[in-house]
């Protein structure tokens, strides 16, 4: 399977603006739950405002995508193998997840970033341990 | 599918890590190879038996 990647030198930078928006949205949730103000309250709407916020995460999203979709630095048929195995992996996982979830209480409500997020990361665990198995 | 490509290696004297290299692939290409747990592609085949100079069948058999 031939996945059109973005080069290899992208990666570092899905990464870095990964840790940056992550740092700053989890920060901005830090001190959300620490002071137990909500973002447009106070002091705290001076720095970083409840859309700011929200637009950190996509952010953030939008880092791990990159990285998620950057080529390695050896590009081969067997990296193919293994991003496809774990793509695959990932399918079933977030599935059983969602499937245990709702059989346990058929009342959670999740917001879409619990998804996103769980899927991303689910997929570049699941993509990095099978690398390094060998 | 069994190969010879631990033992040309060996021959050669020569890493995993210096044969992926040497024919462009990664060093897990070359350890999924040796233990079967990955068949290469046709070109990264030729590629290996070019480099070791001998044929694609000697180096790649099919387990009856």
């Amino acid at each position: 399977m031939k996945i059109k990647m973005l080069p290899n030198w992208v990666k570092k930078l899905g990464f870095l603006l990964f840790i940056i928006c992550s740092f700053i949205s989890g920060y901005s949730h830090f001190m959300e739950g620490f002071t137990g103000q909500t973002c447009n309250s106070g002091n705290y709407d001076e720095l970083v405002g409840k859309e700011l916020s929200h637009v950190f995460d996509i952010l953030s999203i939008l880092g791990l995508i990159i990285y998620m979709f950057s080529k390695e630095k050896i590009e081969d048929d067997y990296i193919n193998k293994l991003r496809l195995e774990s793509f695959q992996l990932t399918s079933f996982i977030g599935l059983a997840i969602t499937i245990i979830a709702y059989a346990i209480s058929e009342e959670i409500r999740l917001t879409l970033d619990y998804f996103i997020i769980l899927f991303l990361w689910i997929y570049l665990v699941t993509f990095a341990f099978k690398k390094r198995i060998y | 599918m069994k190969n010879l490509i631990k033992v040309e290696r060996a021959r050669h004297r020569l890493t995993q890590g210096d044969l992926a290299e040497k024919v462009g692939v990664s060093r897990q290409t070359i350890y999924a190879i040796e233990n079967n747990k990955f068949n290469p592609s046709v070109t990264l085949a030729i590629k290996m038996a070019r480099y070791f100079k001998v044929t694609v069948e000697y180096l790649f058999d099919i387990e009856e």
